[in-house]
């Protein structure tokens, strides 16, 4: 969308919003068999004094979460002038992403503390993670 | 013109960089999606083995972000496990080990059924019992002092040998573990499992997808008998200790473990280490990112979740150094 404000100013702006992909994401965890039997081989056992109790990732099924809804405001405002008969010149000042939304790309699972002895539950948690929050940039333009 | 003094373009920089680095992290409830289902399923798993009673653990599974501190076992279930006759044994709830216990050990080359509940979905599964494979003969040299970490170190080669049985497959586990008693000065050096065949095949059937998993861990590697079938076979592990401390060292023992495990024990291990989350291993880095599909973990357990393996250990105790003729016969 676009406002030609007089024949110097123009304000434009582009709004996306799509809906999140879907993911596979493992959002329940079940014993492994290290737990109820440390004498077994494995390649990687528990800690001896308890503290890994977080089990192995259970799937159920693929595409099983979508990612919360993507959208983004771009905002551009273009400023033209003249220096002389030959040489414009145009500014142009823009926000990607006007309004700063963290759009998420992708969902983990995050271990922040693995002392299960004292762990309350607030610990661990889903995480979005995201890329490119608000970017200003600037441009200046001269043509001849 | 705009004219900008270069202190001023400082916080206008600095700005600009927290906005960028900083917020990639958010945390998200995804408790709209728990689903009652799943939390009553049954997490069954049992692992079976000539030395020990059957034993039987059986846990519901949790949703990641909820208040967990450890897997609260069922205590009040049926679970039965076949006989030699053919009929079901009840086992008893232990609350010490909180295990199904029952009153016999299985025997190798027995297949053991295991059903828990008593409803026409009843959780079951079954496993045989894998016959014992002798280590026959563990033979070892010593390279050193040579550079590898530090400018003294030594590299021990083990040379384990076995014979695979014919007309089967087999799978196997191997690990090398430290045996010596507390008041010993005896150090455990790294062991490398990456230079055998049988763990480049692991690496390879691991790698499939994505590249870049490698047996370097210390706790030791499954294998199957795949390129070996029916021969007697030479595994070459090596260990490198770093000490220079070594004129005080008189003993290295070692136990040398060599697991006869069932296919399904194998493909549980073979899963979740496709799903390694170490930082060596790509896939899973890339997993931990949701950037690759993940790999389901191995069940072989019917209307519920969990493992039901078998193992048959052969070990052996040895000591290191006498094995090598001491420090001074290289």
């Amino acid at each position: 969308m676009g406002w030609r404000i007089n024949d110097k100013l123009e304000l434009t702006g582009q709004w996306e919003y799509m809906t999140g992909n879907r993911v596979t994401l493992a959002l329940y965890n079940i014993a492994s068999p290290d737990i109820a039997f440390p004498d077994a081989p494995f390649t990687n056992p528990i800690d001896p004094s308890g503290n890994r109790q977080d089990g192995i990732d259970y799937f159920d099924e693929r595409n099983n979460i979508r990612i919360p809804s993507f959208h983004r405001l771009n905002i551009n405002l273009n400023i033209k002038g003249r220096l002389n008969k030959k040489l414009t010149y145009q500014w142009e000042f823009g926000l990607y992403n006007a309004y700063c939304r963290m759009n998420p790309f992708t969902i983990t699972k995050s271990y922040v503390n693995l002392d299960w002895k004292h762990n309350n539950g607030d610990y661990r948690n889903f995480k979005t993670l995201s890329l490119l929050p608000i970017l200003p940039s600037v441009s200046y333009t001269l043509n001849f | 013109m705009l004219i900008c003094k270069s202190h001023h373009l400082l916080p206008i920089w600095a700005i600009i960089l927290v906005t960028i680095l900083s917020g990639c992290e958010q945390n998200l409830n995804l408790d709209h999606y728990k689903n009652q289902e799943i939390e009553k399923m049954l997490v069954v798993n049992s692992i079976l083995n000539p030395d020990s009673v059957i034993a039987v653990s059986v846990t519901h599974p949790y949703f990641f972000s909820d208040t967990h501190i450890s897997f609260d076992p069922i205590s009040n279930l049926s679970v039965e496990v076949s006989t030699k006759n053919g009929e079901w044994e009840t086992l008893a709830y232990d609350s010490n080990s909180k295990l199904y216990i029952s009153t016999r050990k299985p025997n190798a080359g027995e297949i053991i059924n295991l059903k828990v509940g008593d409803t026409a979905q009843a959780v079951n599964s079954s496993d045989t019992i894998p016959n014992k494979v002798a280590i026959e003969d563990v033979t070892a040299s010593i390279e050193g002092p040579i550079s590898i970490y530090w400018n003294n170190d030594y590299r021990f080669s083990y040379r384990i040998t076995f014979q695979d049985p014919p007309s089967e497959d087999n799978f196997y586990f191997l690990s090398i573990e430290d045996d010596s008693q507390s008041d010993d000065f005896s150090p455990m050096g790294q062991i490398d499992y990456t230079t055998d065949y049988v763990f480049q095949v692991l690496a390879n059937t691991i790698n499939q997808d994505v590249q870049g998993w490698q047996p370097d861990g210390t706790f030791g590697y499954p294998f199957s008998d795949k390129g070996i079938s029916g021969e007697r076979y030479t595994l070459t592990v090596t260990e490198v200790l770093q000490s220079p401390l070594v004129s005080l060292i008189e003993r290295l023992p070692r136990k040398i473990n060599l697991y006869s495990i069932s296919k399904s024990y194998y493909e549980y291990i073979v899963s979740v280490l496709s799903m390694d989350y170490d930082e060596s291993a790509l896939k899973g880095n890339l997993l931990h990112l949701g950037l690759t599909e993940p790999t389901k973990i191995y069940s072989n357990i019917t209307n519920g979740a969990g493992l039901m393996g078998s193992y048959n250990l052969s070990t052996i105790q040895v000591d290191l150094l006498q094995l090598t003729d001491g420090w001074a016969s290289n």
